[in-house]
């Protein structure tokens, strides 16, 4: 299908914050109880709509083992969105989120947006981590803010959208080179730039026209 | 916690309407899968149309329930039983014979979450990990097995579990049997524990070639995997990885490039000497990049590779996107994500590792593939391939890579260049190409060394300017009495308005550079407004058609110098370059020379005028990057035009005198040269293709404008060519002059 933009997203977190059911819920609407380890990185995407836009989100969702941590960041280099997920029921999660922060600013490109989110808000019950805690960190970096449940669905979309919307309204901004794809942007078919020019074969071809 | 724990316990009680124990209900449904095996004989049943698969999900998670009730560090009754009846045996030869058909997928996923799901240390038990480690010899056997994912999977579970408890890698290494007696008892007798398991295997005394010296030492060929350190040992799953990473399924591809990071980025040392020595992996590495070079477009349009990107693991292009951009992209993009996951590689791997694949991609890539195409004769052939090899310099960052491409472009050489050398051969013929009849080819050269001056790796400015500096042979020593006249003048020049840009400098200078002494030359504000001054007034007024056309743009020069220089200045912190200009003994010569680096850009410099825009560009692109770099020896000799130096000694500045003289006879000759100069300008700022801020000059921009068709052969070429290499030369002064101020005042800052 075709799109006019396409963004690259990666999620990260601990382990078990429910980095692979927030993907699951948004692509596939569904909700996964057994908690299976993500083993290396799995892929995901969809399309989405905005400004009248077609824009397809392709989503990697990383292993959040300690012992993964080191070939995750190889995957931050080429992101234009990340999510950042810690668990409202775990406070380790939350204190962590420093040393996340510091390794995505540290290896992706410095526009990349980061969303942050305090993920499984349906167990309110079990709550470790207050809303207002999350919303203060989010201020004090710069980073978007929400909560969500994998689980009921609650802010999925709005999370994975609200930053594709971001990233849209950055591109508007011109602060994304759009034609470097190192940015985890690509345009869509219909924006294809220029056709190559053979180059080795000297000044001369270029001379053409002449006059 | 707890609450979790007893609502589990909760459910699964209510769940066992008999209330069977754990154990009986285990032992039940192992029972019920070996009695398919006793009664089914022969039946060729698929596995899904059996309850095999259902038996074994449920002896998982009663084994998760027995750890979640158990108490920390005991085996419970299942996982007794489980380990006692050697039922994982069991399952890997079931598995093997892949009886009932599908029986392979079922027992590797059931390894799969055994491993992944339980927390207890479960590998380290014999019978655990022999069994484990069959089941890994049995992954990746068959080239796109319908197992390839679940194959896979458990590779790297086993890879991740071996990456957090690195002394489990010593159950996966076999030593052959002729020597290994000895420790294949000692291995199996019983789990070693963590803090010892891993020094007992390197320490073990009669495996000789096991021994780290030897190994290093003689680690000469990485293209013959069984060196001569190869003792035949078996790391299997390194093997099994390296078979997967082949598949034509990307997924599974890029999980095992995974595993192999985990692998390669072990801490063991045996880990790492048997990769190294024992397996294919540093030959196949290098060979798949090769592969992918072979298969570069031959031609190319320079923004084309300028800018392609691919990242590892994240870029996968199909064919038809191909056709969307340009022919061959999607080779020039698995060429590229290659060298960055072998460059990622590296950058993560054990140290001994990095050194080795390196090596290995400097000896059988580069030297072998790449002097050759760059050495060619075809000028259209090396074009191309230097244009590749500027393209992978800006991909590559890890230290051992980038240190292998700095070495096969520049050699090994530290102590300073003589006059005339020619080794090695492919750094001198680049240098020598700088200047090709063939613009682009001397264009692409200038861009690679453009690159190489970006590189975090102190043996390029070493090995290209440095090393002829570091003697101070440039400078002419002066007698100490004229240090008073200095002194005087300063004071006579901190009574002028130091803004004062604009008039009559030029007489300054030339009083100046006759006066000024300074042997340790004290870092006054005045000074540097001088400097600044010095190179403003280059050029005469009417000449300058900035002016003209918009605001002169230095602002903007002094923040892009700012920045710039903040950010090589991390760069070069760690190799502590003095912060005085100093005289080092042993790259002290009888008579300076700059080298054949600095000789070739500054006669460039001094034919600006007759060299095309985008020569210009680049070149002074190239000395600005010099001109920024904090090494105070090259600062003095670039930037200091009242340097006293030696006879025969050519600066920067003093080239930038005889261009601007030059220019000033041009002016006597063409009383409209300033209007032609300010059309020229027009027309540069309308092919400018940046948007933020219409400049012919700007860095982000040079290329681009480099590409511009132009037609050649036209009337008034050379005039024309003239005018920009004016308007180049007005820029490069305002560049220059901001990079010495913004220099000095760091200077002037520095806590020291
Ligand atoms: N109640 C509730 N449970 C959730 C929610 N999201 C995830 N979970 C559970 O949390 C566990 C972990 O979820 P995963 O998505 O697999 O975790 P992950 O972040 O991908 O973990 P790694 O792959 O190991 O990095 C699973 O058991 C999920 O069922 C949620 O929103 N609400
Ligand atoms: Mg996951």
């Amino acid at each position: 299908m075709s799109y006019a933009y396409l963004f690259k997203y990666i999620i990260i977190g601990d382990t078990g914050v429910g980095k692979s059911c927030l993907l699951l819920q948004f692509t596939d609407k569904r909700f996964q109880p057994v908690h299976d380890l993500t083993i290396g990185v799995e892929f995901g995407a969809r399309m989405i709509t905005i400004d009248g836009k077609q824009i397809k989100l392709q989503i990697w969702d990383t292993a959040g083992q300690e012992s993964f941590r080191s070939i995750t960041r190889s995957y931050y280099r080429g992101a234009a969105g990340a999510l950042l997920v810690y668990d409202i029921t775990r406070r380790d999660t939350f204190n962590h989120l420093t040393t996340w922060l510091e390794d995505a600013r540290q290896h992706s490109n410095s526009n990349m947006v980061i969303m942050l989110i305090g993920n499984k808000s349906d167990l309110e019950a079990r709550r470790d981590v207050k809303k207002e805690e999350g919303e203060a960190f989010a201020r004090e970096h710069g980073l978007i803010f929400m909560e969500t449940s994998a689980k009921t669905a609650a802010n999925v979309e709005e999370a994975f959208i609200n930053t594709a919307k971001e990233i849209y309204q950055k591109i508007q901004d011109g602060v994304f080179d759009i034609n470097n794809e190192a940015n985890g942007i690509k345009i869509g078919p219909q924006h294809s730039p220029s056709p190559s020019l053979p180059s080795s074969s000297g000044g001369g071809a270029q001379g053409s026209g002449c006059c | 916690m707890f609450s979790k724990f007893s609502n589990i316990l909760h459910n699964a009680v209510e769940a066992l309407a008999p209330q069977l124990s754990l154990k009986e209900e285990f032992v039940h449904h192992w029972k019920s899968v070996t009695a398919f095996f006793m009664d089914n004989k022969g039946q060729k049943l698929p596995i899904d149309q059996t309850q095999i698969p259902e038996h074994l999900e449920q002896m998982v998670v009663l084994l998760k329930e027995e750890e979640l009730n158990a108490e920390l560090d005991s085996t419970g009754p299942c996982m007794e039983y489980l380990l006692q009846h050697k039922l994982l045996d069991t399952l890997y030869s079931l598995g093997r014979t892949d009886h009932p058909p599908g029986m392979k997928q079922i027992v590797l996923q059931f390894f799969t979450k055994l491993l992944s799901r339980l927390k207890q240390p479960i590998l380290a038990h014999v019978s655990v990990h022999r069994a484990v480690n069959r089941l890994v010899k049995a992954c990746g056997e068959v080239q796109a097995a319908p197992t390839e994912s679940e194959e896979i999977q458990f590779l790297c579970t086993v890879c991740s579990l071996i990456k957090s408890t690195p002394y489990l890698v010593n159950f996966f290494i076999e030593v052959p049997k002729l020597n290994s007696d000895a420790r294949i008892t000692s291995l199996t007798k019983d789990a070693p524990r963590p803090e010892t398991g891993a020094g007992h295997m390197t320490q073990s005394a009669d495996i000789p070639a096991n021994s780290p010296d030897t190994c290093t030492t003689h680690s000469t060929s990485p293209n013959t995997a069984n060196g001569p350190c190869s003792t035949g040992r078996n790391f299997s799953p390194m093997n099994s990885l390296l078979s997967l990473s082949h598949s034509a399924d990307s997924r599974v591809a890029v999980k095992a490039c995974e595993g192999l990071m985990l692998c390669s980025s072990l801490p063991e040392e045996t880990a790492a000497l048997c990769i190294i020595h024992d397996t294919r992996f540093c030959t196949e590495m290098t060979q798949r990049l090769i592969e992918a070079y072979l298969k570069l477009p031959a031609f190319i349009s320079p923004a084309d590779l300028e800018n392609a990107e691919a990242k590892w693991g994240l870029d996968v292009i199909t064919e038809s996107e191909d056709h969307k951009t340009f022919l061959g992209k999607r080779h020039l993009v698995s060429f590229l994500s290659w060298l960055d996951y072998c460059d990622q590689l590296i950058s993560i791997a054990n140290p001994m590792v990095a050194k080795s694949l390196a090596k290995s991609i400097r000896e059988l890539f580069l030297n072998v593939i790449m002097e050759p195409s760059v050495l060619q004769a075809s000028e259209a052939g090396a074009t191309l391939a230097t244009a590749y090899l500027n393209r992978c310099l800006r991909t590559v960052c890890s230290p051992e890579l980038l240190s292998e491409f700095c070495f096969f472009i520049l050699g090994h050489e530290r102590l300073p260049e003589q006059i005339g050398e020619t080794t090695p051969e492919i750094r001198h013929r680049l240098i020598e190409r700088c200047n090709h009849l063939s613009e682009e080819l001397s264009l692409v050269t200038l861009k690679l060394f453009d690159t190489l001056l970006q590189k975090d790796d102190e043996h390029i400015m070493h090995n290209l300017v440095l090393r002829n500096l570091l003697g101070r042979n440039y400078y002419k020593v002066t007698p100490v009495v004229s240090e008073e006249v200095n002194s005087a003048q300063d004071k006579e020049d901190n009574s002028k308005t130091p803004n004062d840009t604009s008039q009559g400098k030029e007489d300054n200078i030339k009083q100046d550079s006759k006066e000024k002494p300074s042997l340790n030359r004290s870092s006054s504000r005045t000074e540097v407004h001088k400097i600044v001054n010095c190179f403003l007034a280059l050029l005469p007024e009417q000449l300058k058609s900035s002016y003209q056309t918009a605001d002169s743009g230095y602002d903007m020069y002094l923040r892009d110098a700012h920045k710039q220089f903040r950010h090589i200045c991390e760069m070069t912190d760690p190799w502590s370059w003095p912060k005085e200009p100093v005289v080092i003994k042993r790259f002290v010569v009888d008579d300076f020379y700059e080298g054949a680096f600095l000789r070739m850009l500054l006669d460039k410099m001094s034919h600006l005028l007759e060299q095309s825009y985008p020569v210009n560009l680049q070149l002074t692109s190239v000395v600005a990057r010099l001109a920024l770099l904090p090494h105070p020896n090259l600062t003095e000799y670039l930037l200091d035009p009242f340097l006293p130096v030696t006879d025969g000694t050519r600066t920067l500045f003093a080239v930038f005198q005889k261009l601007s003289s030059e220019i000033r006879n041009k002016l006597h000759a063409q009383s409209d040269l300033s209007q032609q100069l300010v059309n020229v300008r027009r027309q540069l700022m309308g092919t400018s293709t940046n948007l933020h801020r219409k400049n012919p000059y700007r860095k982000t921009t040079r290329y681009q404008i480099s590409l511009r068709p132009r037609p050649k052969f036209c009337q008034g070429y050379e005039d024309q060519n003239q005018l920009e290499a004016i308007i180049v030369m007005e820029e490069f002064c305002k560049e220059l002059s901001a990079i010495a101020f913004v220099k000095h005042h760091s200077e002037v800052n520095r806590p020291s």
